[in-house]
């Protein structure tokens, strides 16, 4: 993960404040809690320290002692989070001992050490996850149907919180229950609840630390699709993990070849072998490529990589990028960044006819999940509408570069 | 006197009299009319207590804390002879960053325009001894110093900082850092002291500029508050000092050190260790241990 997301303080701090009863103070330097402030448009403000130099000589433990008192009578929220910045750190301020003087006054506090230096934003996710455990951890009391969801780090993708109300309705439907941890329902009594869920579901790679901490605690075991659970074969996915009823899956299935058959026509005319190109996340691209290519027949051109440096084995997405290349007879390009001058770059050379993007731009964007059927609809609908102003495959010959 | 003010750095392990040598060496330049400024850049803020008494002196990094509108009258004093003594200061032990306070205050220094206001002929800074981060070595870091000064006793421990501080100055040096004055060396006892500190000088193709024995007048004037030069001005001692000044004064010939690699420094010291061995058996003579 890059520039796009931030550092672990961000990420640490955007997982916090999908916790409506938690409230993060970032002790850092204005930069590193304006970054966060910044990229949201409106965003959130949220308490910081504003680090100065004489807090680094001389250590700036007092002033988030001061922070934390004046954050408290501002902001009401029933766990305060210091959420450390790599100034901090690295001068080794004793913050667990200011949370610790705080918590005397009988407020509940957690001091979280995220410093950009620990990593990017999925590091970041991580370390407030399971300072987040650590804080509400209660005995199990087994229930075999309620779910933890980890891996979809909030803002980090812009369909983060669409995506957690679709899997819910989903779990809904196939008789189990997610436990919200993030968005405006959650709550810190859901987080004691994380211990007694029986399923702890790793959505993406980013979720697997905290899927896996949880299980090895309460003696569990965590589950993942692999694949994003993109389209109806994403729901079939979803429940056979869990051993569940696929009367849902199947519902989608049919919808989807219904919607799919309304659109026959359009299809051939402008759609049937383009070429195309996915933006996204790694676990997004690579489910939407898959759904692209072998349910829609569209040929892969190239994928952009948007959480992932190109060092980290990304063995799915390599497969895929070999296999297509190998069937067409020309590389399926692959690109890791989050810069959108470098991406847009990339696809003047490489991009396909279709290029699906959810990269969000200016303006804030609030459905875009790639979740199960709905996913695959809101899919299509954006190759359709791409699709529709490209030349009739009837009318001309097309070039076959 | 040029116009152009020599900026020496004095480092050294901690302990080993890099305080009381500095302010000495000031004290006896002061004493020839050069004017003299002398920098402890130090947490303790230690450095310059025996050129004014032991009297009270604000640290550049108290008045940072305190008042963004630092002047020079407040963060410095004058001493014996009229040295301007200042004192970086910096946080209490254990916490913040001392390191980042060096640069801070130096950086501070170079704004209020001291070394050119003053027009010093002579700028020492006294550095805390290990360069255990970047901060602490800022003052040889591009342009701020010329040369420094290592001091160092014949123990092994203090011979194992100084090749370290060999190894910060040859690492800065070739962009533009402080090259080395030279070794001094201190608190020498033993007869064989000097032999071990001048075959540590040849091994790194350095050299010694002084050697200053360790006598009781050097802690009997410091409890007076005052430096030998001034509290025994007619001692040898003060005398011993105020050579060493007139060497560093008029040494031109600034080198960069060839630190000992870390096996070829144990070596080293296991050799020395055999013929201190020898030599207290009295199964060679003094010099020929060498
Ligand atoms: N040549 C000497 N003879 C006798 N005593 C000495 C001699 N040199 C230094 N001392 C004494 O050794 C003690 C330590 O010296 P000083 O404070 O100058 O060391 P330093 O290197 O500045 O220490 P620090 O690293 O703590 O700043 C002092 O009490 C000083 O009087
Ligand atoms: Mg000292």
């Amino acid at each position: 993960m890059g520039l796009l997301y931030g550092c672990a303080l961000h990420g640490a701090i955007d997982t916090l404040l999908a916790v409506p009863d938690v409230i993060p103070i970032a002790h850092s330097t204005a930069g590193c809690s304006y970054y966060r402030a910044k990229r949201r448009g409106a965003g959130a403000a949220i308490p910081a320290t504003n680090t100065q130099e004489r807090h680094i000589i001389f250590g700036g433990a007092s002033r988030l002692r001061e922070e934390l008192r004046n954050a408290a009578q501002i902001v009401n929220g029933q766990l305060y989070a210091v959420v450390s910045g790599c100034s901090a750190e690295i001068v080794g301020d004793d913050m667990d001992a200011m949370v610790r003087e705080f918590t005397g006054s009988g407020k509940d506090a957690v001091y979280i050490s995220a410093p950009g230096i620990r990593g990017d934003a999925s590091a970041g996710y991580e370390i407030a996850v399971k300072s987040l455990l650590g804080e509400t951890w209660e005995e199990p009391r087994r229930d075999g149907k309620l779910v933890n969801v980890w891996g979809i780090i909030p803002w980090t993708h812009c369909g983060w919180l669409a995506e957690l109300y679709a899997l819910s309705d989903y779990f809904a439907k196939i008789g189990y229950r997610v436990n919200t941890l993030f968005g405006p329902e959650a709550s810190l009594d859901n987080w004691r609840r994380v211990s007694s869920a029986a399923i702890n579901l790793a959505l993406t790679r980013h979720g697997l630390p905290a899927a896996r901490y949880v299980a090895e605690r309460v003696g569990g075991e965590a589950v993942s699709p692999g694949l994003f659970p993109l389209g109806a074969q994403g729901e079939f996915a979803l429940a056979s993990i869990l051993g569940a009823d696929t009367a849902a899956a199947e519902a989608s299935r049919r919808k989807l070849d219904w919607q799919f058959a309304q659109s026959a026509r359009f299809y051939y005319e402008r759609v049937a072998q383009r070429t195309f190109s996915v933006v996204s996340d790694a676990a997004r691209a690579l489910a939407k490529a898959v759904f692209l290519t072998e349910e829609l027949g569209l040929a892969p051109q190239s994928v952009v990589i948007t959480d992932a440096s190109e060092g980290e084995a990304l063995p799915e997405l390599a497969e895929f990028a070999a296999e297509h290349g190998a069937r067409r007879g020309r590389p399926v390009r692959l690109l890791f960044s989050d810069t959108e001058s470098e991406i847009a770059c990339f696809l003047a050379e490489h991009g396909g006819e279709i290029t699906v993007s959810d990269v969000e731009t200016s303006a804030p964007v609030l459905t875009q999940s790639s979740f199960g059927a709905a996913g695959a609809e809101r899919l299509m609908e954006e190759v359709f509408a791409q699709a529709a102003a490209l030349p009739s495959n009837l009318l001309v010959r097309r070039d076959e570069n | 006197m040029s116009n152009k003010p020599l900026k020496i750095a004095i480092y050294g392990k901690g302990g080993i009299g890099k305080s009381t040598t500095t302010s000495n060496i000031s004290a006896a330049l002061a004493e020839q009319g050069a004017r003299v400024i002398q920098i402890g850049c130090d947490p303790k803020a230690d450095s310059t207590g025996t050129l004014r008494h032991g009297e009270y002196l604000p640290t550049v990094l108290d008045s940072i804390y305190d008042s963004s509108d630092v002047r020079l009258e407040d963060i410095s004093t004058r001493g014996f002879g009229g040295v301007l003594c200042i004192e970086a200061g910096g946080p209490v032990p254990g916490v913040g960053c001392a390191g980042r306070g060096i640069s801070a205050a130096v950086e501070l220094l170079q704004e209020l325009n001291v070394f050119e206001e003053f027009a010093p002929d002579y700028i020492l800074f006294d550095v805390l001894g290990d360069v255990v981060c970047g901060g602490f070595a800022v003052p040889i870091r591009e342009g701020i110093t010329d040369c420094v000064y290592v001091i160092t006793s014949s123990d092994f421990m203090a011979v194992y900082a100084a090749n370290n501080l060999f190894r910060a100055i040859s690492k800065y040096a070739p962009s533009g850092g402080a090259r080395l004055g030279g070794l001094i060396a201190n608190s020498l006892i033993a007869p064989y002291s000097k032999l071990i500190v001048d075959d540590f000088a040849a091994k790194t193709g350095s050299s010694v500029a002084g050697y200053v024995p360790r006598h009781s007048i050097v802690a009997q004037s410091e409890l007076y508050g005052k430096t030998v030069i001034e509290a025994n001005p007619r001692s040898p001692q003060a005398q011993i000092y105020r050579d060493l000044a007139n060497t560093i004064a008029a040494n031109t010939d600034f080198a960069i050190p060839s630190p000992l690699g870390a096996a070829a420094l144990k070596d080293w010291a296991r050799g020395w260790g055999d013929q201190i061995y020898k030599y207290e058996n009295n199964l060679v003579t003094e010099y020929e241990a060498i």
